[in-house]
């Protein structure tokens, strides 16, 4: 049984930051730094939002349960698609290169992470940043300066998250060891404050919701806010010194951080009509600590948004990444300042993306179908550095006809069905892809069509 | 092996030390911060100071179970150097709050020991960028 992480042999990194090739052995992380990073996209204005809409409905007690199930769930999806990661030492796009066949990734990858991640909530994320911002510098300053100005902060701030994401792996991961502490220390001080201002946690856990919401309504809107985060998870593990070093530091830091987010903005929605933790900050007297709240919240997540987006088209186009990432900032930094300035609203592309979010949750359900279930159990690779190999000369199919079929049924039947439509999508994910391909293994039939040889360079 | 030869020479001091610094100068923090006039003052600026004293501690612990090399060594080093930079940083941007504010004395004694902490870590970074280390290990 091999111990290393197999590769046909090491191709050139000609579009950089290892966006179509493995991760060269001398240049994996530690955990620390994979656990900051995950951090860093983890960490962000909308997740202590999202624990305010729970705070409308339910008790401390509910959104305590809610948001510990929840981020368990999102923990071990997360760990399963890390851990593909760390053994293959590829981005997502690359490793679905075996399940959906090399053009099937292609597609694939550009839909659910290219346009909607590095796109669509690029520009989204962007826009929200320079609305809270222009709502904080007023709060602070007692006027709103032309750099604060929404349609300019918008673009500014869209081009400094631009900059981190350009230098790929390294720039996200710099961001993260310096901003990461400072973000955590800034939401304990601030939470703290706004908490006890507000009545306390004592008058926390006595108080009544103003709305109703089921555990299970709950459980869903926790898993739906992160469940395309636990599926991409392999962009950041494949820098795992170990295989499952990735896969653990992303269960912890959403295990043990995403509860306190999320309670942050509920309980403060319990004591209050707003769950607005950097405008109470800012109130307070913490200023600097609520522009750091914002700024290093977004950036960090945000340029994630970007790099995820980046490498999905490096494994689509022949194109160094660093000028996709360069020409999606760009473009995501013009569209969020229009949206700033009211030229259109975000509402419809908000619900574009909502839609075609639908469709990357099952992406988990099929890696995780083939990795686990279909390569060592029913086709023997018991060696899960052996289950995917990459590397020039590398043969793909052109299209996989089970992958791709799992995931359009998947994504399009999920919300259908009832129950949590994002843990819908990847078991019928796994499910469909399973069926499938057994299927067609006892029936002999291809579901494999055409074939790719891997170039030189990784493409 | 010439460059691991002085890798290993230019981190000599920082693996002696480094962790020492973090290690006092976050328990420095967490003694003053006793003397501040509200609880909820005292109390984050201790629970700030936990980071470099435990950045301290746990890297105490790594480098006795590294293999001794320049880049393993290092790798724990930047760590340690990262804890100070950006908790002493953290310091500097809560200690402006009316919300968390001390009083002349203690906010003068906390300051200082925050830009130390900034330029421990600083200069540590700046160091091991120039011995051709990995500043995101």
């Amino acid at each position: 049984m091999s111990t290393s992480r197999a590769s046909n042999s090491a191709a050139i990194d000609a579009f950089g930051d290892y966006a179509v090739t493995q991760v060269p052995k001398d240049q994996l992380k530690s955990p620390f730094g994979l656990f900051l990073v995950f951090t860093g996209v983890l960490v962000c204005i909308a997740v202590i939002w999202g624990g305010g809409s729970l705070g409308n409905s339910l008790s401390f007690k509910g959104m305590a349960v809610a948001t510990v199930v929840g981020s368990l769930i999102l923990g071990v999806i997360g760990f399963l698609t890390a851990a593909i990661g760390g053994y293959t030492r590829a981005s997502t796009y690359v490793i679905l290169r075996h399940p959906f066949g090399r053009i099937g990734s292609m597609f694939a990858g550009a839909a659910v992470s290219g346009i909607a991640c590095g796109i669509g909530w690029f520009f989204i994320q962007s826009w929200l940043f320079a609305t809270v911002l222009q709502t904080i510098v007023g709060e602070v300053l007692g006027h709103v300066p032309f750099w604060a100005s929404a349609p300019v902060a918008a673009f500014w701030g869209a081009m400094l998250m631009t900059i981190s994401a350009a230098y790929g792996y390294k720039g996200i991961a710099f961001l993260s060891y310096l901003a990461v502490p400072l973000f955590l220390i800034a939401l304990g001080g601030g939470s703290y404050a706004a908490i006890t201002e507000a009545g306390g946690f004592g008058a926390a856990l006595k108080a009544q919701p103003a709305g109703t919401m089921t555990l299970s309504a709950a459980v869903t809107a926790v898993v739906g806010m992160y469940v395309a985060g636990a599926t991409i998870t392999p962009d950041i593990s494949r820098y795992s010194e170990k295989p499952k070093d990735g896969a653990w530091a992303w269960f912890w830091q959403v295990v043990l951080l995403q509860p306190v987010l999320m309670l942050a903005g509920g309980t403060l929605t319990l004591l209050t009509p707003a769950s607005d933790v950097a405008k109470a900050m800012a109130h307070l007297g913490i200023g600097l600590g609520a522009l750091v709240l914002i700024v290093f919240g977004q950036w960090t997540t945000n340029d994630n948004n970007l790099y995820n987006g980046a490498l999905a088209f490096a494994n689509t186009f022949r194109a160094k990444k660093v000028r996709v990432t360069i020409t999606m900032g760009f473009i995501g930094a013009i569209l969020a300042s229009m949206t700033a300035a009211g030229v259109f609203g975000a509402d419809p592309f908000i619900a574009f993306l909502t839609q075609l979010g639908r469709f990357l949750p099952p992406i988990a359900g099929v890696l995780i179908a083939d990795f686990y279930v279909y390569r060592p159990l029913l086709k023997g690779v018991s060696d899960p550095y052996r289950r995917y190999t990459f590397g020039p000369g590398t043969e793909y199919a052109r299209y996989n006809a089970a992958g791709i079929v799992a995931w359009i049924v998947a994504g399009w039947l999920s919300p259908h069905l009832g129950g949590i439509t994002a843990l819908n999508s990847i078991f019928l994910g796994f499910a469909v892809y399973l069926g499938v391909a057994v299927v067609a293994d006892i029936l002999k039939v291809p579901m494999r069509f055409g074939t790719y040889t891997e170039s030189s360079d990784g493409f | 092996m010439t460059d691991q030869t002085g890798q290993a020479e230019g981190l000599k001091w920082f693996r002696s030390n480094l962790h020492v610094w973090a290690f006092l100068l976050g328990a420095f923090a967490v003694a003053i911060a006793q003397f501040a006039d509200k609880p909820r003052s005292a109390g984050l600026y201790s629970i700030i100071a936990l980071g470099p004293v435990l950045g301290g501690l746990v890297t105490l612990v790594r480098y006795r179970r590294s293999d001794g090399t320049p880049r393993s060594i290092g790798k724990i080093v930047v760590e340690c150097g990262w804890v100070c930079f950006s908790f002493g940083l953290g310091y500097l941007m809560m200690l402006p709050s009316r919300y968390y504010a001390v009083q002349g004395g203690v906010a003068a004694l906390l300051i200082l020991d925050a830009v130390a902490l900034v330029a421990v870590g600083g200069y540590t970074l700046y160091k091991l960028g120039k011995l051709g280390l990995s500043l995101t290990p």
